[in-house]
This record gives C-alpha cells, sequence and structure tokens, in this order.
C-alpha cells in the first residue's frame, strides 16, 4: 500500500484524480482519501511540519498501515535556481529549525533528478541549490516510525526560485504544476507500490494460519510463533498442508512444539534440485 | 552501477573520493556528516538495499585491526583483520554480513594511509613475531578494485615486512591489478568456492567457478601466492558428490606444491545474525530447515558437520599436503 501525504488541495487534486480515489473521511481535520482496490490512500495536512506529522499519524490510523507500507509525500517546493515544474526527489531531508537530517534510500530508478530538501518553518525567498518545503521533515519525523527508509520518499515539484518569489505561486499554479509532473510522480509511486507489495509477500501469513487460529487459543506471542514456524513450513512443504498434520493437537503449545519438532528435523536442503 | 554516492564532508578533498566521484559522474551526490547517518540507522531493510546499493565514502575513526577469532587463522598465533569495505556487491544468500547490518550500502573507508600506520605500527610492536592479517572479512577483497585502488595502496608495504602475512580474500575475478604489479611474496590471494550448483542457488552475482579459477590460475602463473577457501560447506542431498567434484576439479587444474593453503568450514552464523536473516529470508530454504544452537553460534547438527569436513578433508587430502590444511570453526 501506498500512502501520499499532500500539504494542500491543489497539490492533492491531480493525484487524486490520477488515481481515481474516493473521499473516505472528510470530516476529519486531515481528509483521507481511498482508492478502491486499497493500493493508495491520500491526506491532506495544511501547512507546516507538525500538521504533517499529524496528519501522518491520522493516515496511518485510518489505512490501518503496516510496515511493508510506503509512504509519499508530494507537493510542491522553492529553489535556488531550478526552472517551475521540474520534478525532483529528496535525497536528504534538513530540518532547519533543529538541525536533524534524514536520507531516504533510493532503491528503485527514480527516473528524475534528486536534491537536498530544507524544511523551514516559514517561507523563503534567499536560497541555495537546494530544495526547500515546510512539511518533509515532519513527514519523514513522523514515518520513519512506520516503515522502511527505502520506502519513505518526498517528490517535490519546483514552484519558486530566486528570480520567481514563492508569493507568486497561487492555488491554482500549484495544482497545474503538479499536474503537469504527475506521470513523474506516478513514476516513483508506483515504483514505492511494487517494492511495498514485494515486501508484503514475504511477509504474508501462510495459507493455514487462520485455520489453526480458528481450531485453538493462541497468545499474541503463541500466534507470532506460529507464523514464523508456518512460514518455515512453507519453505519446506510448499505442498503439503500444515493444517492436517498438526491442527489435531489438544491445544496450541502442542501444535507449536509438534510443528517446530518437524521442522528441526527436517533434512536441511538449499531449496533447488542440485543435480 | 552506483546511482547514489554518499560522501561525509570530512573525505570530500581526498584524491581517492576525487577520483570516484569523477568515475560516477552519473550518479547522485549527497553529502553527510558521518557515515552513520546513512548506514546501518534503525528503519532499513537489507533485502530492499541489495536491489541497488550506494556508496558511501567515509574516513575509518580508531579500531582499524581487530583480532581474528580463534580457529580462523591458517597456522600463526597472532592474527588481525582489517575492513577497508564493508559490505559486498555479491549477494550470497548464506552471508552473515545481511544479519550484522541493516544496510546493503557500501561503506569505503578512504584514509588508507591511517589502515597502513596502524598495520605498521602493530607490526612494529610485536617484536619480529610473524603477524598475519586477513581482509575480507567484512567485504570481499578485491571485487571493488577498479573503484577502491586497494591493492596497489597497500600491499606494497608488506614487502617491508617479510614476516608477516596479508591474505585477501575474493569470489572475484579482478586480479588485473595483481598482475600488473610485481608479486609480493607474503601476500595470499584465497578464493572462496562452494559447487557451481549451489553457487548458482545461493551466491548471487558472483563470477562462476570456473572463471574464479581461471584468475587463480593466471595469478599463479604469474608468481602471486594463492588459497583455497571452501568455507562455508553447505549440505545438499548430493553433498558428497558434489564437493568430491568441485575439489577435483580444482584441484587437477592448479599447481598444488605452490599452493599456500586450504581452509574449509562448514556453514555457520551467530546465532543474532541467523534470526535477522531468517526474517529478511522466509522464503529462503537453508534457513528454513533444523539448526543446531551451541554456543551462540547455529549450524548444522554436529553429526553431519563432522561428516561433511571429514570427507572434504579426504578428498584435498589426495591433492594436498595435511600441513596446509585448516580447519575453521566456532
Amino acid at each position: 500500500m501506498l500512502l501520499i501525504l499532500c500539504a494542500h488541495r491543489p497539490e492533492a487534486t491531480p493525484i487524486i484524480k490520477h488515481y481515481d480515489l474516493s473521499l473516505y473521511s472528510g470530516r476529519s481535520t486531515f481528509p483521507v482519501y481511498l482508492g478502491d482496490d486499497g493500493r493508495i490512500a491520500l491526506t491532506i495536512s495544511g501547512t507546516g511540519k507538525v500538521a504533517a506529522a499529524a496528519a501522518c499519524m491520522n493516515l496511518a490510523h485510518m489505512a490501518g498501515s503496516g510496515t511493508t507500507d510506503a509512504w509519499l509525500n508530494a507537493g510542491i517546493a522553492g529553489h535556488g535556481t531550478c526552472e517551475p515544474g521540474v520534478a525532483m526527489l529528496a535525497h536528504k531531508i534538513i530540518d532547519v529549525a533543529t538541525g536533524r537530517t534524514w536520507f531516504p534510500q533510493i532503491h528503485f530508478p527514480a527516473g528524475m533528478p534528486s536534491a537536498d530538501c530544507y524544511t523551514v518553518d516559514a517561507p523563503v525567498n534567499t536560497r541555495e541549490q537546494a530544495l526547500y518545503d515546510m512539511e518533509a521533515s515532519g513527514f519523514l519525523d513522523t514515518v520513519t516510525r512506520l516503515a522502511t527508509l527505502e520506502h519513505i520518499h518526498a517528490v517535490k515539484v519546483v514552484s519558486d526560485n530566486s528570480d520567481r518569489p514563492y508569493q507568486e505561486v497561487t492555488p491554482g499554479f500549484a495544482g497545474e504544476l503538479i499536474e503537469a509532473a504527475m506521470p513523474a510522480i506516478a513514476k516513483v509511486a508506483d515504483q514505492l507500490i511494487e517494492s511495498s507489495n514485494t515486501l508484503a509477500e514475504t511477509r504474508r501469513p501462510h495459507p493455514a494460519m487462520n485455520g489453526f487460529l480458528l481450531r485453538r487459543h493462541f497468545t499474541e506471542s503463541q500466534r507470532h510463533q506460529l507464523s514464523r514456524l508456518l512460514s518455515r513450513w512453507h519453505c519446506l512443504y510448499p505442498d503439503i498442508d500444515p493444517l492436517h498434520q498438526f491442527a489435531n493437537r489438544k491445544n496450541a503449545r502442542q501444535v507449536l512444539d509438534a510443528l517446530r519438532k518437524a521442522l528441526d528435523e527436517s533434512p536441511v536442503h538449499i531449496g533447488v534440485k542440485t543435480e | 552501477m552506483i546511482e547514489t554516492l554518499y560522501i561525509e564532508e570530512g573525505v570530500r578533498i581526498f584524491p581517492l573520493s576525487q577520483r570516484i566521484i569523477s568515475r560516477f559522474a552519473g550518479a547522485r551526490v549527497v553529502g553527510c556528516r558521518h557515515y552513520g547517518e546513512v548506514f546501518n540507522r534503525k528503519s532499513q531493510n537489507f533485502r530492499l538495499q541489495k536491489r541497488a546499493p550506494a556508496l558511501i565514502l567515509a574516513q575509518k575513526q580508531g579500531n582499524f585491526l581487530l583480532p581474528v577469532p580463534d580457529h580462523y587463522g591458517i597456522g600463526n598465533e597472532h592474527n588481525y583483520y582489517f575492513s577497508h569495505i564493508l559490505n559486498c556487491i555479491y549477494d550470497c544468500r548464506y552471508c552473515f554480513l545481511q544479519g550484522m547490518y541493516r544496510s546493503a550500502n557500501y561503506v569505503l573507508f578512504v584514509n588508507y594511509d591511517d589502515f597502513l600506520s596502524a598495520i605498521r605500527t602493530l607490526i612494529e610492536n610485536h617484536n619480529g613475531k610473524p603477524v598475519h592479517f586477513f581482509s575480507g572479512y567484512d567485504c570481499d577483497s578485491l571485487a571493488l578494485e577498479p573503484v577502491t585502488g586497494f591493492v596497489k595502496h597497500f600491499l606494497p608495504v608488506f614487502r617491508d615486512y617479510a614476516d608477516s602475512l596479508i591474505e585477501l580474500r575474493t569470489k572475484s575475478t579482478q586480479v588485473r591489478a595483481l598482475l600488473d604489479m610485481p608479486v609480493v611474496e607474503n601476500a595470499v590471494v584465497a578464493f572462496s568456492f562452494t559447487p557451481q550448483r549451489i553457487a548458482r542457488a545461493l551466491e548471487h552475482k558472483t563470477p562462476s567457478v570456473d572463471r574464479r579459477l581461471a584468475a587463480m590460475d593466471a595469478l599463479q602463473a604469474r608468481g602471486w601466492k594463492v588459497g583455497i577457501r571452501y568455507d562455508p560447506l553447505i549440505y545438499t542431498e548430493d553433498f558428497g558428490t558434489q564437493y568430491t567434484e568441485l575439489i577435483q576439479h580444482i584441484h587437477t587444474r592448479i599447481d598444488n606444491r605452490a599452493l599456500h593453503s586450504v581452509s574449509l568450514g562448514t556453514f555457520r552464523l551467530p546465532a543474532g545474525f541467523f534470526r535477522i536473516i531468517r526474517g529478511l529470508y522466509p522464503d529462503e530454504p537453508l534457513f528454513a530447515a533444523g539448526m543446531d544452537e551451541t554456543a551462540g553460534m547455529v549450524g548444522y547438527r554436529h553429526d553431519l558437520q563432522d561428516h561433511m569436513m571429514q570427507h572434504c578433508k579426504r578428498e584435498i587430502a589426495q591433492h594436498v599436503t595435511a600441513e596446509k590444511l585448516f580447519a575453521c570453526h566456532d
């Protein structure tokens, strides 16, 4: 699943349209939009890093996000020299007020240039060769608690620069910039979805997991043990249903012991026939 | 090959850093204060990063040399290892690095002269007793040689210390730098091998057994000392046949009399690393079946370990004298 944070509605609208997202909860301080297939959720935070952080936590809660999910902060930003309309990935995010830094790990072909991104508490016009925004550090600070740095990125579309001050950026212009950059944003978004799905696949519970849980009472700790043991079972015996072998044990403890014993006594191998 | 270069601001001016920046002119260059800001931070996933690892240029601060654990040397009393690189371009499923680091990015410590000073000091502190140095524990010694220039910088120093020895451990075929320089008599280039079919299943992105052999051949022909490392030995249903064939294949091709040493050890991992790697690769059968855990190490059951070691020792003994054979274990 990909969870997207935008600061303002004009930035969000092209993304909502592109992915055909529907309003899930408009009453919340932070409106949430969802795709029909559950692959994408989006929220709008308002200005600033505190709002961004709060909106991310709200989105995580409402979308039921997990550790394999990906996160994207999409929006406009200032830059020292780049022309408006250039989409850039943030490869380093610096919170100007605190000096804290984050390094999103780019493990896919981004298809766009990248730059440092300074998150400031108030808009600025004096700039270096870097992006300037007001949300990214709040976004990173929050979602690094929820997901892995390979799955947390910020794409910023340049809206203003040394020649064109931020005061000239209107909501309509911001929307047009995001709309024009949508193919580039979607390329990053789609790769994040693919990567998130791949990671989720490695952690997908064994098909027999629910069957065991329905038959016996497992504590939370025992559920984790069961999940790990079933994962090993699937590796070694993908064609044998463990329910038939182990579900008739008297209680959860006996199920786990029997499963573990069977696995530990399994002959070691490397998964491919070497001959 | 490298799409992202992280550079500690303090090493940007190093000539090696400048060469690497030029070499990867298309890479994004990201500055950092300390490599620890990028490498091995929480919330990183080794498996995902392995898709496109970044290169981090950094300066090592202290702890240049570390003692080698007991039973890992090749017959000497004083053994140390050092790592000018952390992590490896190859992707061997059994490798402990996957459990040791959260990050798959490569860290290259560019302050080579500080390593060499530490090596000189340590040798001199041993008052003439031979010291063995091992490179290639936390990386492959040669795989990034065209980028690092490690061989040209490090090996000549050992000419001043004839009683000492340096081992470069590798699965790579990057031996051009060695072939282009005069032989360093007290250097050993040690190649790791597993049977080709096992390598295909577990040693992703590595050169084939035959390409490694060709590199070893070329080095031997040029007068370099070479070693063979059958470590880790990996069990399969046809383990005996696989390893008999591999050992025959290698030792009928190389000059066994000129061979420096052979070492072997079965697959084993510190228990903590094993659990991390199993979590990273729940779909990997190598980690799914029963293993023994003894004194904090996970490995094959002892009877199986003994069987594997005895079988391979017997096969190797047909080609190599006993004093050149070393068993590595914990």
